[in-house]
């Protein structure tokens, strides 16, 4: 065989593979497309109708917003601490840095049910050490699911931050403070615009860490408060409602346009930073597929 | 007072010693160089005076206001770096507005301030571009201009032609010095190159392990070096050790052993029977076929180095090498050759005597 023929096959495998590994995915889409009242491969009929029930259908439309507020809320909070956190560790120079560093990364290794459990009993029944207590009554609640998801979420722009940091060359923010900028102002001012590009990854992936998250929030939601992925699970336990599946396909279709826009970060930066800039985006995304992977 | 009085300015890393009761003060309006090798403290002074760190000790004052204790983005000091450090996500305008943007200043103020000081560095026009697109010489003049446009007490430079090739280096040395004297501002320039300082400063400071050695006009550092390790800082010098013989009418005979001697010209006084170190520059020393015997010093051509405008000889003469540097002029063709005999000369003025010499002869 030719070294051309070599190179077809080993495309060919290579989009078989990716077809075993998307077909599973992919096949929410054609079913949530289905007129039947019930989920089956190959759909039948073509229609809009479970798209229309997720928005009249009360058991979405109060999980929607919910996870919404949810996903959204967490990706601010854990984007902001982690980038306080990846200041501290890339700046500070104190003796326990490595320990820190290696709890801060803990969501990403720790079973997930194990935090499930504990968050579950903490949020509902409380915390009391002392005369210092802690939560009690967040299980049920969107502030209880959103300080759950952030422990979660954190990791993400706590790495793509530090990432961004470390490709920040300290003496522009030297020469600001020549400049006469105080060290928030060169924060705001250099800092931040700098490591943009690790700060949106990371509020990206927090987002979507809450997004699809289906473990921690079915411990803690409550009839009344819960997730579109909880719900997505108690659905298809009881019926073959299509509804799920075109629920599932708009949660696809938000990860991709979110993972669609990583791709164009560095494509917008290079253009507002000219040449030089660009690979601190690169290596930020590495550090996420490396934690993650 | 001097404008600027540094005064046992002190920095320690540990057991280290980086600067060591360092002792300084300029003028109003004087260039600076401090002039060393890598690790002597020259770019830790410099980051101390701008308050990018603490000292140990001492004081750094600036028009007689003690500023030891202000932190950096307080102390109205302008500073260009080694790597011009500009903002790459900001404007050329920008980056020259930033420093009158944290002074808040009025936008119509701003853009004249930034309009004028890029025409100053020759870059009016370049307001919108970006500091990559720029090369190193452009992106060095916008350091400079984003330095002096808010009109600092001082400015510092941190080796900050280094980074340029050879022959724009010195085109901005000369633009550079033009642009201080305009402007007025107190300038203390860390170099490690002899020539920039010598070229640049209206002082120079020698440095070595944390402490100022001499601080001089550049010529009295040139030609009278306080010891060897000036001598050798700012230029290439033959050094001979030997016992002051006898003295002469305005100077003194040195033996050097194995029969050889020289007359050094000097008004330093000196005992008879004391050791001392003179230095002599290669490009004093004159270098003719042997004829005779009458000359002082004969030597063997070891090796011939073609430099350009200069040529290099190694001379074998009193059991040492003697470098010597003779311009390539039509008329300096003697056509002295390998191993052939020479004899060296020079005037007895040339010769600097030393105070000592690290290492002896």
């Amino acid at each position: 065989m030719t070294v051309r023929s070599w190179r077809w096959l080993w495309r060919a495998w290579a989009v078989l593979a990716a077809a075993v590994l998307l077909a599973p995915i992919l096949v929410v889409v054609p079913m949530s497309f289905t007129n039947s009242s019930t989920l089956a491969f190959p759909p039948e009929g073509l229609s809009l109708r479970w798209y229309g029930e997720l928005l009249t259908n009360p058991q979405w439309t109060l999980r929607i917003p919910v996870s919404i507020e949810t996903a959204f809320a967490t990706a601010i909070l854990a984007t902001v601490l982690g980038t306080l956190a990846a200041l501290g560790m890339t700046r500070g120079n104190f003796p326990g840095r490595g320990l820190l560093t290696a709890l801060f990364l803990a969501p990403l290794v720790v079973p997930i049910i194990d935090l499930a459990v504990g968050d579950y009993f903490v949020w509902a029944l409380g915390w009391q050490v002392g005369s210092v207590g802690f939560g009690g009554g967040l299980a049920g609640t969107v502030p209880g699911l959103v300080l759950a998801h952030t422990v979660l979420a954190f990791p993400f722009p706590f790495i793509t931050v530090s990432t961004a940091l470390t490709t920040v060359d300290r003496t522009l923010e030297l020469a600001a403070a020549g400049l006469g900028a105080n060290p928030l102002r060169t924060f705001r001012r250099i800092t931040l615009p700098l490591i943009r590009t690790g700060v949106i990854t990371g509020a990206i992936f927090a987002f979507l860490t809450s997004w699809d998250e289906v473990v921690v929030a079915s411990f803690l939601a409550s009839p009344r408060v819960s997730t579109v992925p909880v719900q997505i699970f108690t659905e298809l336990r009881q019926s073959y409602d299509p509804a799920a599946a075109a629920i599932s396909t708009v949660l696809l279709a938000s990860a991709v346009v979110l993972v669609g826009l990583l791709a164009l970060i560095p494509v917008l930066s290079r253009r507002a930073y000219g040449r030089s800039a660009g690979g601190g985006i690169m290596s930020a995304e590495g550090g996420v597929a490396a934690a993650a992977g | 007072m001097a404008f600027l009085e540094i005064r046992g300015l002190t920095k320690t890393y540990g057991d280290k010693v980086v600067l060591d009761e360092l002792d300084l003060s300029a003028q109003d309006g004087e260039f600076i160089s401090l002039l060393g090798p890598s690790g002597c403290g020259k770019t830790t002074a410099l980051r101390l005076i701008a308050g990018f760190l603490q000292p140990d000790g001492g004081t750094v004052a600036v028009n007689g206001r003690d500023i030891t204790n202000l932190p950096a983005h307080r102390r109205n000091i302008g500073m260009v770096f080694q790597s011009y450090a500009l903002f790459p996500h900001m404007t050329v305008g920008q980056n020259v507005a930033f420093g009158l943007e944290q002074r808040r200043f009025g936008r119509k103020e701003i853009v004249r301030a930034v309009d004028e000081s890029l025409d100053m560095v020759r870059l009016s026009g370049f307001a919108s571009r970006r500091p990559a697109e720029l090369s190193g010489g452009q992106q060095q003049r916008v350091a400079l201009a984003r330095a002096l446009v808010f009109k600092p007490q001082l400015l510092l430079l941190d080796e900050s032609l280094s980074a340029l090739d050879k022959k724009l280096r010195v085109q901005m040395q000369l633009e550079l010095r033009q642009i201080q004297k305009e402007v007025g501002v107190t300038a203390i320039f860390v170099t490690h190159d002899h020539e920039e300082a010598l070229t640049m400063s209206d002082r120079v400071a020698v440095m070595r392990n944390g402490r100022i050695v001499q601080l001089d006009t550049p010529s009295n550092v040139y030609r009278a070096p306080v010891d060897g390790f000036v001598a050798e800082s700012l230029g290439e010098a033959n050094f001979l050790h030997g016992v002051v013989k006898s003295q002469v009418e305005s100077g003194f005979v040195l033996d050097l052993g194995d029969g050889g001697s020289v007359v050094v010209s000097t008004d330093h006084p000196v005992r008879i029977g004391s050791t001392c170190t003179v230095a002599i520059r290669p490009e004093d020393i004159e270098l003719s076929p042997a004829r005779s015997e009458e000359s002082d010093l004969i030597g063997l051509v070891r090796s011939i180095a073609f430099a350009g405008n200069t040529t290099l000889y190694v001379v074998e003469a009193l059991k040492r090498e003697i470098r010597v540097r003779r311009p390539n002029t039509a008329a300096a063709q003697n056509g002295i050759r390998l191993d052939q005999e020479v004899a060296l000369a020079w005037d007895s003025g040339a010769t600097l005597v030393l105070a000592d010499y690290p290492g002896g002869s």
